[in-house]
């Protein structure tokens, strides 16, 4: 997709916005940020413990998580949100930021069902890319024994003509490619 | 075998960010630029506590060093990745990062290379210092170097996962 231009406007005033991180600086910074967006309602936690109770309460419209948190951190978060049956919280949009550069880290982000993995650390024109991102993604959701969340093959690329198909004339992207850096 | 279904959730996110109202795109990365100035201070102190901490505890003049948990070093150097937005443009995050890298390969290989890694915390240093006020050419040499060291040292940070080598 296209990035918003300046003059495109961003309209969250009828929105839930929860942000998770363990580090109190790190969440004031992503929620300084969503509060600068317009965001409607920011619930702010600080465990991942803490904002079950949140998603079990009351409508969430986007989650914003840190990926490594003491006690359960936001990779098994998403995964009991994705997990939740007859819950409309667990098809929220689910940003997982992460200082990590563990490859195996980035593909745990994509098979817990996060929406989006986004390396720290995240500037706001970063963010404001991925929201508009996110706010597009036409994916399906898929739901079995094992996954729950947005469809893993990220990217449906077309074969050129003449190229025999592999799988009906699509390659499933790699995971990598789920990897969205902040810069 | 399990059943697997599909299909199409619109999200709230996706019906109302582009509803009338709500601010212009420039006006909210103006503001949140506002926002993020008004951590610039602590986030700063915050990057200055955990430099000291890692130098404490994995500077060469440390007793009791090898003792030290690489594991530890590697979420302090996330630490500083989590705040540097207060310090865009130094490249003070690409070297924790590479720091980062370094231990993961260390823990991989199950080597400990210190002079690997204080080159590491000198440029976590010297960017914390000088970062901002370095050419861009001072400032990706340092960043370039530290791959190199960690490639030429303990090993390639790029190179495929040992459990999908070959896979």
């Amino acid at each position: 997709m296209a990035k918003p231009t300046p003059n495109d406007r961003i309209n969250l005033t009828k929105l839930t916005c929860l942000v998770i991180d363990d580090n109190a600086l790190s969440l004031e910074l992503i929620s300084q940020i969503m509060t600068a967006f317009g965001i409607g309602k920011l619930i702010q936690h600080r465990s991942a413990e803490a904002s079950m109770r949140v998603i079990m309460e009351q409508p969430v419209d986007l989650i914003i998580t840190d990926g490594q948190m003491p006690g359960m951190d936001g990779y098994s978060f998403t995964r009991w949100v994705r997990g939740l049956e007859h819950a409309e919280n667990r098809y929220a949009p689910i940003l997982l930021l992460t200082g990590e550069t563990r490859a195996s880290y980035i593909t745990r982000g994509r098979d817990v069902g996060a929406s989006l993995v986004v390396s720290k650390p995240i500037n706001p024109q970063a963010l404001l890319d991925r929201l508009f991102w996110v706010s597009l993604d036409e994916r399906e959701f898929v739901e079995s024994d094992f996954y729950s969340g947005p469809d893993r093959r990220f990217k449906v690329v077309k074969l050129e003509d003449g190229v025999a198909d592999r799988r009906e004339g699509e390659v499933v992207a790699k995971p990598e490619r789920l990897l969205n850096t902040g810069s | 075998m399990s059943e697997v279904r599909k299909f199409r959730v619109k999200s709230r996110l996706s019906r109302f960010i582009s509803q009338p109202g709500g601010i212009s795109v420039r006006d909210a990365l103006k503001r949140a630029d506002a926002g993020i100035e008004s951590l610039r201070i602590p986030c700063i102190a915050d990057v200055d506590a955990t430099l000291a901490e890692i130098d404490s505890r994995f500077a060469p003049a440390t007793p009791g060093r090898d003792n030290e948990s690489l594991e530890d070093l590697y979420q302090l150097s996330a630490r500083i990745i989590d705040v540097s937005i207060c310090l865009e443009g130094s490249g003070i995050d690409a070297a924790a990062r590479r720091l980062c890298e370094l231990v993961d390969v260390s823990q991989t290989l199950g080597v400990r290379d210190w002079e690997s890694i204080e080159v590491h915390i000198h440029a976590l240093k010297l960017l914390r210092a000088a970062g901002l006020s370095m050419s861009d050419t001072q400032r990706g040499a340092v960043i370039s170097g530290l791959a190199k060291v960690t490639r030429k040292r303990v090993g390639d940070p790029n190179a495929p996962w040992p459990e999908t080598a070959g896979a």
